[in-house]
């Protein structure tokens, strides 16, 4: 019996909800960040027909509306989806479980992601990338050594900013997986639900509070991380005459 | 050795080179816009020619339209207009990064005065200290070649006397083509033995001193005809007058800021140079340096064009075709070329 038929939510309720979204977001992101780098790469440095188009198709997700992508999520990806049913094969069920709304989570996030991402790559020096190449440095070394420091501070810009996405994501998730206590119920939907139920007004701001705060520790944490990685940077950088 | 037979396009401009630099020093020398930096880039494969070929030491690195070896597999160093340096990273990590499996040597930090940089962060060092860094790097993984594209272009007058006297003495030492572009002559004078003239897009003269700069006009303007020869200081006489030693012989001009040691290049314009079959005595004119008459030239209107070969660098010398034949000049014939000290205008470092 969960506490929706109980009446009243404990700490324990809270706790677990909390912990939920965060795995929910956490995971999410985690799958998303080395998918949106590689498009963020692809972006800045690839010369292809179809680039504006790829650019779109990421942007996708942002600018529907979330319940039209947890449509198509669930047509995907969903029990009777083509992918959903392959990888049913394996195990691997997406539809109505945490991992379903990981998915979400991250797919809306991934155009946020990518963003920040993609300016940072652009904005490294081309003529850096020439210099190294010179000096005896491959297209993987070169990432590794100039691209992925340089770009840090949008790396951690787009990913706090996608992390903050997928805490608040509802509609989404909402349409691909519902809402299901232990499951599915993120704090975002479990705000909805106390808002539906009689006298679930102290949950709702109990709810409500959590959720703002574990944005504000993310916000101030990446701002803080970025300010650092930028003065180091800048401290270092050369001036060109 | 580098053979380099190259065409490439790009948008109005077309640049083709054909040349051979063996190992020492080389100016690529030019106008602002000629495709010197140009060249340099398609050498190193930061650019794709169209088409012709690169071959350094026998092996293929540009062929057929095809890029054989990647730019960062041709063990080049290369130095740069402004430094190109990590800014995440300190100076010696900057100097790691050229290195590749090779020890960084310490004479090299030595020479190129970066070991007094080596844990500096990279953004607080003058345009000088980055560009010392940056031929560190370039020269810390013992390259096959070292490219260099004006690289005291951005620098005040101070550090680029500094640093040419540096790379002076490490080009010394290097048993490896290094090819240098700049625009301005002196630096070229001072740094490199072999002169690489451009012009349009084209190598227009390729060789020493003499060869190069030596200008010969295809009109009749013959007041124009001037030849380049180059010596080295062996004497500065009352801190006024210098020896130059040009092969066996010497010419004596005014000093002009020279050193004992120093190469210069003497420019003679073809209008001053005096022919003699024996030294004259009693004149004021102070050089008689002989040599023999190497080939005759009829120009259009009554003069005669004669190139005088001297200890291996040719002079031009302008004559009435009346003295031409009353002289009875001819190839082969020994000379001597008297000319004022005052008359010899001085290109050095």
């Amino acid at each position: 019996m969960d506490f929706w038929q109980r009446g009243e939510a404990s700490i324990i309720d809270i706790l677990q909800i909390s912990l939920l979204s965060l795995r929910v977001a956490g995971v999410g992101i985690l799958f998303a960040l080395p998918i949106a780098f590689c498009l963020a790469y692809i972006l800045a440095r690839g010369k292809f027909v179809g680039k504006a188009l790829l650019s779109a198709l990421i942007m996708l997700p942002l600018v529907m509306p979330p319940v039209v992508t947890g449509l198509m999520l669930l047509n995907v990806f969903g029990p009777l989806g083509p992918i959903g049913q392959w990888l049913g094969q394996f195990g691997i069920v997406l539809g109505f479980r945490w991992t379903g709304a990981a998915l979400a989570a991250g797919l809306v996030a991934l155009p946020l992601i990518v963003r920040p991402m993609r300016m940072a790559l652009e904005n490294v020096d081309p003529r850096l990338h020439e210099a190294l190449k010179v000096a005896g440095h491959n297209r993987w070394r070169r990432l590794i050594i100039l691209d992925l420091p340089l770009a840090m501070p949008g790396i951690i810009a787009g990913t706090m900013l996608g992390f903050a996405k997928a805490m608040g994501e509802f509609g989404a998730t909402i349409t691909f997986v519902a809402n299901i206590p232990g499951e599915t119920q993120t704090l975002s939907l479990a705000i909805f639900s106390a808002l539906q139920s009689p006298g679930g007004e102290q949950l709702v701001w109990t709810l409500v509070a959590i959720s703002m705060g574990i944005s504000v520790v993310g916000v101030v944490v990446s701002e803080v991380l970025v300010e650092r990685l930028s003065a180091r940077q800048n401290s270092g950088r050369v001036k060109h005459a | 050795m580098l053979e380099v037979d190259i065409k490439s396009r790009r948008g109005d401009f077309s640049l083709s080179a054909n040349c051979k630099f063996k190992p020492g020093v080389a100016a690529l020398i030019g106008a602002s816009g000629v495709g010197k930096s140009s060249l340099l880039r398609l050498i190193a494969g930061l650019d794709k020619p169209k088409s012709g070929t690169i071959i350094m030491n026998g092996a293929p690195w540009f062929l057929d339209g095809k890029s054989i070896c990647p730019t960062h597999k041709r063990h080049i160093g290369m130095v740069f207009q402004s430094g190109l340096l990590l800014p995440h990273r300190s100076v010696l990590n900057n100097i790691e990064l050229g290195a590749g499996a090779a020890n960084i040597s310490a004479s090299l930090l030595e020479q190129t005065g970066c070991d007094k940089l080596l844990t500096r962060p990279v953004g607080g060092l003058s345009g000088g200290e980055q560009q010392r860094v940056m031929l560190a790097r370039a020269l810390a993984g013992n390259p096959k070649l070292l490219l260099l594209d004006e690289p005291l272009s951005a620098l005040d007058f101070q550090s680029r006397l500094q640093i040419q006297e540096m790379m002076a003495q490490i080009f010394a030492q290097l048993k490896i083509p290094v090819i240098y572009v700049t625009h301005t002559f002196e630096e070229a004078a001072r740094l490199a033995e072999n002169f690489v003239l451009m012009q349009n897009g084209t190598i227009t003269a390729q060789g020493r001193a003499s060869e190069v700069l030596g200008h010969v006009p295809a009109t009749t303007q013959e007041l124009a005809i001037s030849s380049v020869i180059e010596g080295r200081v062996s004497l500065i006489e009352n801190s006024t007058m210098a020896k130059v030693q040009i092969g066996r012989q010497f010419a004596e001009i005014a000093t002009g800021g020279v050193k004992t040691g120093d190469r210069v290049y003497l420019r003679l314009w073809a209008r001053d140079i005096i022919l003699a079959h024996k030294k004259p005595q009693a004149i004021s004119a102070r050089n008689m340096i002989s040599g023999r008459v190497e080939k005759l030239s009829d120009l259009a209107n009554g003069h005669v064009l004669v190139e005088v070969n001297v200890e291996g660098q040719n002079v031009s010398a302008l004559v009435l075709s009346q003295t031409a034949m009353e002289m009875k000049l001819a190839p082969e014939l020994p000379i001597y070329i008297i000319f004022k000290s005052a008359s010899v205008e001085h290109i050095h470092s």
